[in-house]
């Protein structure tokens, strides 16, 4: 029984942890909180260390890690000292668009990467539309992805894409139960789409 | 925290197409490298026989035009023997037909593009654009690289051949794969010839030998090598002469004029006999030089064309001599790259017709007699590495993408002469650059006389290891025509850049575009 109601007044409504639920920190960060928070940290670094290199690929794109990196890092520490309760949801929803975003870059590229951004493996860039020209008329390599605009997986994206999953999953166990059922059933939905796109590619 | 075993569970299938798909991707990408075919493998030098390409013959003639019909098209051939390599060929052969035609007739070639949507291994729409080189040709016939025709479709080039006799050659020139396509095997000769050039008694006819260099590498399997060393060049360990690795000639004891072309991608050559005998060159990549020109060794980069008359009465017959290669500075070499091909002497007749040099051969052409006192202004051109991109003062073609096909690097009025100067400020690579439409005359290199072997009309200029070569040239043509560097790998990312020659009215580059064939394929 909490004090308010042994005091007589209207219980608060209050989560599976027994928090008020309108409160916008928890009273004692949980270690799961905290653990999200240092791995949200790591990701945090790892968008500040790639930045630079995006910056010189392309501005925007380096801005887009910029800002990342700072929200990343912001979150971690709102984390840590148990105060991002109430941003808990927008916290789930934008580490989840994040990973997509990544395994979108991994897989089949991103739709929007500059005219003039050099891609890994060499100095050429995305390609500019050709008039009249089907495709972008750029040779890939064996072995190399110069020319594409899909980025090969390197350890920076292992070690960030790692820490941001297993924060996700420590988020996703911070919510209430009627929001964790919604929200896992949207990445399982999500999941699923990845897995028959990557299957119709590879086997039909 | 109280995840349910469900929670769990869609967890795991996000989780796992998040960490393991990008993952699958990185890998399926890294083994899918080919892997290249041993030297153990490779036909011996000087074992197997010269061959000369096919003369093209017009499908069509009238009073004033030849027309021709070429198709391009996918084969199978016997480079490396016991192995079949896919190649592209123009009317499928590598390299292509060579095209023989008298100066003042024009040529009409419909160039037809029946390549594969896409290529086998390296997944482009090989689209092309055909440019011949060392024509005076209107922007919309001088393969403009962005003036594309995909497969399926057909352009008609039109060639006025005004210009004095020369070698030129055609070659794709499409944006962004000009390297994969020329590679694999989209190049061939195309002879000039005028009054001039057949009243002299240099070598005629069969004595007359077009030598079409390049090299390549190959995979296990017998397809291309590809590896454009983080698109810094590509270069092979099989040096081909018309096609063919290292052949060998037979040679009657007479005078012989070859049309060496450079047809490598990347790679340049520093000639040289190995009986120490001269090269007597006579012409350069614009025509007959005023005067023949003796040299031991000379360079030749990459789309340089000099015809050499080499003199083999001065051997016995059986001897054997080997044109060489001491590679210039930054080629990657491998074992036999310092090997060409093989002339053996034979005792056969032969027609002692046309069997000298004589001491003058073009002495008025008006282009070696230009100095840098004709020219209304000098310009400058940077061959600059920048941010990771081959650039023209610090421009690419993706820079003339973008304005829209406005940029220009010069703007010179009709009849303007010019000199421009060409500087490498770098030691790590050599440009040989190609100025389109004009034939210019080369002033000096580092402020010293050009070497003697360009001593004639050049389009193309070998720009060294921080050289700074001056050119001077007089416009004549109209519109918008590219310069670059015709180390493909740089031309393709993204050493091209282009000028404009104003005149009253001038036609865009793209308006005649190719069309598309019709649907039973008969043209």
């Amino acid at each position: 029984m909490t004090a308010t109601a042994r005091e007589g007044l209207p219980a608060a409504a209050v989560d599976d942890e027994g928090e008020p639920l309108r409160a916008h920190r928890w009273r004692t960060p949980s270690v799961e909180a905290r653990t999200a928070g240092a791995l949200l940290g790591v990701a945090g670094l790892v968008h500040v260390v790639v930045t630079p290199e995006h910056v010189d690929e392309w501005a925007p794109a380096g801005v887009f890690f910029a800002v990342v990196a700072t929200a990343q890092l912001w979150l971690g520490q709102a984390l840590w000292r148990g105060t991002a309760k109430r941003v808990l949801p927008a916290a789930v929803l934008s580490t989840a668009g994040l990973i997509a975003l990544y395994v979108v870059s991994r897989t089949v590229g991103l739709p929007f990467h500059s005219d003039g951004a050099a891609v890994s493996g060499g100095g050429h860039h995305g390609p500019l539309l050709v008039p009249g020209g089907h495709g972008n008329g750029m040779p890939v390599i064996p072995g190399s992805e110069g020319g594409s605009t899909v980025e090969p997986v390197g350890l920076l994206d292992a070690v960030c894409v790692t820490a941001e999953f297993a924060a996700l999953a420590l988020l996703v166990g911070l919510m209430a139960v009627a929001q964790r059922r919604s929200v896992t059933n949207l990445l399982l939905a999500v999941g699923v789409c990845g897995w028959v796109a990557w299957a119709a590619v590879r086997f039909t | 925290m109280s995840l349910s075993r469900r929670d769990l569970l869609k967890l795991g299938v996000v989780g796992g197409a998040a960490l393991a798909l990008p993952l699958e991707r990185t890998v399926r990408a890294g083994t899918s490298t080919q892997s290249r075919l041993a030297s153990s493998r490779l036909p011996k030098p000087f074992t197997l026989p010269f061959r000369v390409p096919p003369v093209l013959q017009p499908s069509r003639v009238d009073s004033t035009t030849d027309y021709y019909k070429v198709y391009m098209k996918p084969i199978m051939a016997d480079v490396v023997p016991g192995l079949k390599t896919p190649l592209w060929g123009y009317n499928g052969s590598v390299p292509g037909p060579t095209v023989k035609v008298a100066q003042g007739r024009r040529t009409v070639m419909r160039q037809v593009n029946n390549l594969p949507a896409t290529h086998p291994l390296l997944r482009y729409t090989p689209w092309t654009s055909v440019h011949l080189h060392g024509s005076p040709s209107a922007p919309e016939y001088d393969g403009y690289a962005s003036d594309i025709t995909n497969p399926g479709q057909y352009k008609d080039y039109v060639y006025p051949n005004t210009p004095t006799a020369r070698t030129l050659w055609y070659h794709d020139h499409g944006l962004h794969h000009t390297a994969e396509n020329v590679l694999m095997g989209l190049a061939a000769q195309y002879h000039l010839t005028d009054p001039l050039e057949q009243s002299l008694p240099i070598p005629h006819g069969e004595f007359d030998v077009p030598l079409i260099v390049s090299d390549a590498m190959f995979a296990t399997d017998g397809q291309l090598y590809f590896d454009n060393h983080d698109e810094s060049g590509m270069f092979g360990d099989v040096v081909l002469v018309n096609g063919v690795p290292w052949p060998v000639m037979k040679v009657k004891r007479r005078r012989y004029r070859f049309r060496l072309l450079n047809a490598s991608i990347s790679r340049s050559y520093r000639w040289s006999l190995d009986s120490g005998d001269p090269f007597v060159v006579i012409a350069t990549d614009g025509g007959l030089m005023p005067e023949p020109q003796r040299v031991k060794s000379f360079r030749q980069g990459m789309a340089e064309r000099y015809e050499v008359v080499v003199d083999f009465s001065r051997y016995p017959v059986g001897r054997r001599v080997v044109l060489g290669n001491s590679s210039p500075k930054n080629n990657i070499d491998y074992d036999n790259t310092n090997k060409v091909m093989a002339f053996d002497v034979v005792g056969d007749d032969f027609d002692p017709a046309d069997n000298a040099v004589p001491d003058q051969l073009n002495p008025t052409n008006p282009v070696m007699a230009l100095t840098a006192g004709d020219a209304v202004r000098t310009r400058r051109l940077d061959l600059v590495r920048k941010n990771s991109q081959w650039t023209i003062n610090g421009h690419t073609w993706d820079d003339v993408v973008r304005s829209r096909f406005a940029l220009v690097e010069a703007n010179p009025a009709e009849g303007d002469v010019e000199v421009w100067e060409i500087r490498n400020s770098s030691g790590g690579w050599f440009h040989p650059v190609h100025i389109h439409l004009v034939d210019f005359r080369v002033l000096d290199r580092n402020g010293v006389a050009p070497m003697a072997h360009e001593l004639g009309p050049k389009d193309v200029v070998y720009v060294g290891e921080n050289e700074t070569v001056r050119v001077v040239m007089r416009f004549e043509g109209r519109g918008k025509y590219m310069i670059h560097c015709h180390n493909l790998v740089h031309e393709d990312h993204d050493m091209m850049s282009q000028f404009e020659v104003v005149a009253g009215e001038s036609t865009d580059p793209m308006s005649d575009p190719c069309r598309s064939l019709p649907e039973d394929g008969e043209l």
